[in-house]
């Protein structure tokens, strides 16, 4: 007879797989609480919180941190505005080219990294631009408007183009129509976008390797952290941090937008 | 009387100027202030297009549209008094239908308390007293049509556009709302131009009707005159499904060489010895209120309609059709 309940070996193989994936991460926090900062040993030898505090104090980690914060806030900002403005043109008129223009707003993230990273890199020496934090924030740009067009454009397709003739209709002016009927509907879809923006920006290393110059965002300074044996679990400590800085957003970004999908699916 | 909203020969075309799309083409119309006038047409015949020239949504390629005497060429939809009731409401999803009715209000600046109060004396005209908290999606096909009126008459309006504001109800619930919308418009006196494909409830509930076909207007006028009267062959048709008879067949009837209309339930069936018209049953269709009979005679087809209890003949069996010659209408017009 055919049983709608998994069996127990696709059981154990999905439990595994889950594990695999998240073990790693779990091990991460774990060495962020380490007696021995030479090299990973496992287990770990005793657990102690002073990595904390150490990180605290190390001078080195808060310009990185300011910068990534500073460029994930402002690509963010640059997306949003720039995001939500092509998926308005996109969604409510059609004209000739749509179609590949869209594919080319979609492109930088469907690029691989290395490539963007490149053409970016060449672009700015061409046009002799010195690296600057301005340079990150181009860079992190390009990949965080297809996140906000992404959901801002789903959303725009939901909205029937008739709530919005029927606020002109009632009387009221553009301003009025996008204040009170328009941003309420696209405001979730457009901070699930920022959001996930705000989390792909502040972790991202590729893209940040070719447009930085001189300047560290946290993922470098990690990178470099972990080639030198000295006070390794501050990294992890670190780790802990975009963890939260990514993951916290990411999660929020999930429950705005499944609300969202109930509200528009329940009026079909 | 003064006019509520004038048409001259205004044409909307849609897309290249070398093969356009006449979605309204040359329309002429005077629409009466305080009337029930509807829009009535086959799919694609340019109803809707019409009531997006009013309110503003469309402009004209060429004419001129006045609303109550004034040139609106100029004035952009949220300027215009005229509302619409859409035809799939256009609820606002997000807000309730408190907020959805005093929408209007709001953004003429009008405080939350006054709005609130106008807003449940529209709920409780449309009959929606205690509604006001719920979500549209919280909603019947018909509570939301209720709500989408309520919301377009809180302005009040001197015109209300409906687009076949009934097109989703089913039969019981669309006779009890064109019931209701009527004897709202006759007690609110606004002027209401109704959209809609069904000639049942073009001919009951409008003071005047404008038949359309392909962006024109093939006739004009109240129900009585079109039904009685159609100008030409389409509305004889689309309108109440007439026998449209081609000249020979209206001279064979005791007509002129011309083409003519003549209703089915005009025609008498008898018994086929010693009637000038005589032909051969090839379909009979049983409707409940009577049987409507394909009769075949001098090379066309007509309908007859046999009242319910007379007897129905068999398919194949000779009848004899007999009709005051006064019922036979000579259509002026082409097409
Ligand atoms: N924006 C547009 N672009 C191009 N063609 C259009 C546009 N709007 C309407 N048309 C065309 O104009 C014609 C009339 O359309 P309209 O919507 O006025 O018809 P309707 O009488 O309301 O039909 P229905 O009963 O199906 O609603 C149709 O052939 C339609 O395809
Ligand atoms: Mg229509």
């Amino acid at each position: 007879m055919h049983s709608d309940r998994a069996s127990l070996g696709l059981k154990i193989a999905a439990v595994g797989g889950l594990l695999f994936l998240h073990l790693p991460i779990l091990l991460i926090f774990l060495y962020a609480f380490t007696t021995e900062d030479k090299s990973y040993q496992f287990p770990p030898p005793g657990l102690t919180t002073q990595w904390f505090g150490v990180a605290w104090n190390r001078e080195d980690i808060w310009p990185p941190l300011y910068l990534s914060l500073w460029v994930a806030t402002i690509a963010t900002f640059l997306a949003m505005i720039l995001g939500t403005l092509v998926s308005a043109a996109m969604a409510r008129t059609a004209f000739f080219g749509r179609e590949q223009i869209s594919l080319l707003i979609i492109l930088p993230i469907a690029l691989p990294g290395v490539i963007t990273g490149m053409s970016l890199r060449s672009a700015f020496s061409i046009m002799d631009i010195p690296f600057s934090t301005w340079t990150i924030i181009l860079g992190h740009a390009t990949f965080c408007i297809v996140i906000v067009y992404n959901n801002a454009v789903a959303r725009f397709r939901r909205l029937s183009g008739g709530i919005l003739e029927a606020s002109a209709d009632l009387g009221a002016n553009s301003f009025q129509t996008f204040r009170y009927v328009l941003l309420p509907n696209l405001g979730t879809a457009l901070l699930a976008g920022g959001m996930l923006a705000f989390a792909l920006s502040f972790d991202e290393v590729i893209v940040t390797t070719f447009t930085a110059g001189q300047q560290s965002t946290l993922p470098i300074w990690m990178l470099q952290e972990l080639v030198r044996p000295r006070q390794r679990p501050v990294t992890n400590v670190v780790a802990i941090v975009v963890f939260l800085a990514t993951f916290v957003p990411i999660l929020i970004a999930y429950y705005l937008t499944r609300g969202g999908s109930e509200t528009a699916g329940a009026g079909k | 009387m003064t006019a509520a909203v004038e048409f001259l020969r205004v044409s909307r075309h849609f897309g290249p100027a070398s093969a356009p799309v006449k979605a309204v083409d040359g329309v002429d119309l005077t629409i009466a202030e305080g009337s029930f006038f509807a829009m009535l047409g086959p799919s694609g015949s340019g109803k809707t297009t019409c009531l997006r020239l009013i309110s503003g949504f469309e402009k004209p390629t060429s004419g001129t549209i006045r609303i109550f005497g004034q040139d609106v060429g100029d004035i952009p939809p949220n300027r215009r008094n005229v509302n619409t009731v859409f035809q799939d409401y256009a609820l606002f999803p997000h807000m309730n239908v408190r907020d959805n009715v005093g929408y209007g209000l709001m953004v003429k600046g009008v405080d939350r308390r006054t709005r609130d109060a106008r807003a449940e004396e529209m709920l409780a005209l449309v009959k929606l007293e205690g509604y006001g908290d719920r979500k549209p999606a919280q909603l019947s096909g018909g509570q939301r049509q209720r709500v989408a009126l309520a919301r377009a008459l809180v302005n009040e309006p001197k015109v209300l556009l409906l687009d076949e504001p009934l097109g989703a109800l089913d039969l019981k619930l669309r006779e009890a709302m064109q019931d209701e919308l009527k004897a709202l418009q006759s007690r609110l006196g606004i002027t209401f131009v109704f959209v809609t494909h069904d000639q049942g409830e073009a001919l009951s509930m409008a003071d005047s009707l404008a038949v359309f076909n392909e962006g024109r207007i093939a006739q004009i006028g109240t129900p009585a005159e079109v039904y009685a009267r159609p100008r030409t062959r389409f509305v004889a048709d689309f309108v109440g499904s007439s026998n449209v008879l081609p000249p020979e067949v209206t001279r064979a009837f005791g007509g002129p060489m011309k083409w003519a209309s003549l209703r089915p339930e005009m025609l008498r069936v008898t018994a086929a010895d010693g009637v000038a018209l005589a032909g051969t049953v090839t379909g009979i269709r049983y409707l409940g209120a009577g049987s409507r009979l394909s009769v075949a005679l001098n090379g066309t087809e007509v309908a007859a309609l046999l009242p319910a209890g007379q007897p129905v003949p068999e398919p194949g069996a000779t009848v004899g059709l007999a009709f005051d010659p006064a019922a036979l209408h000579v259509m002026e017009g082409e097409g």
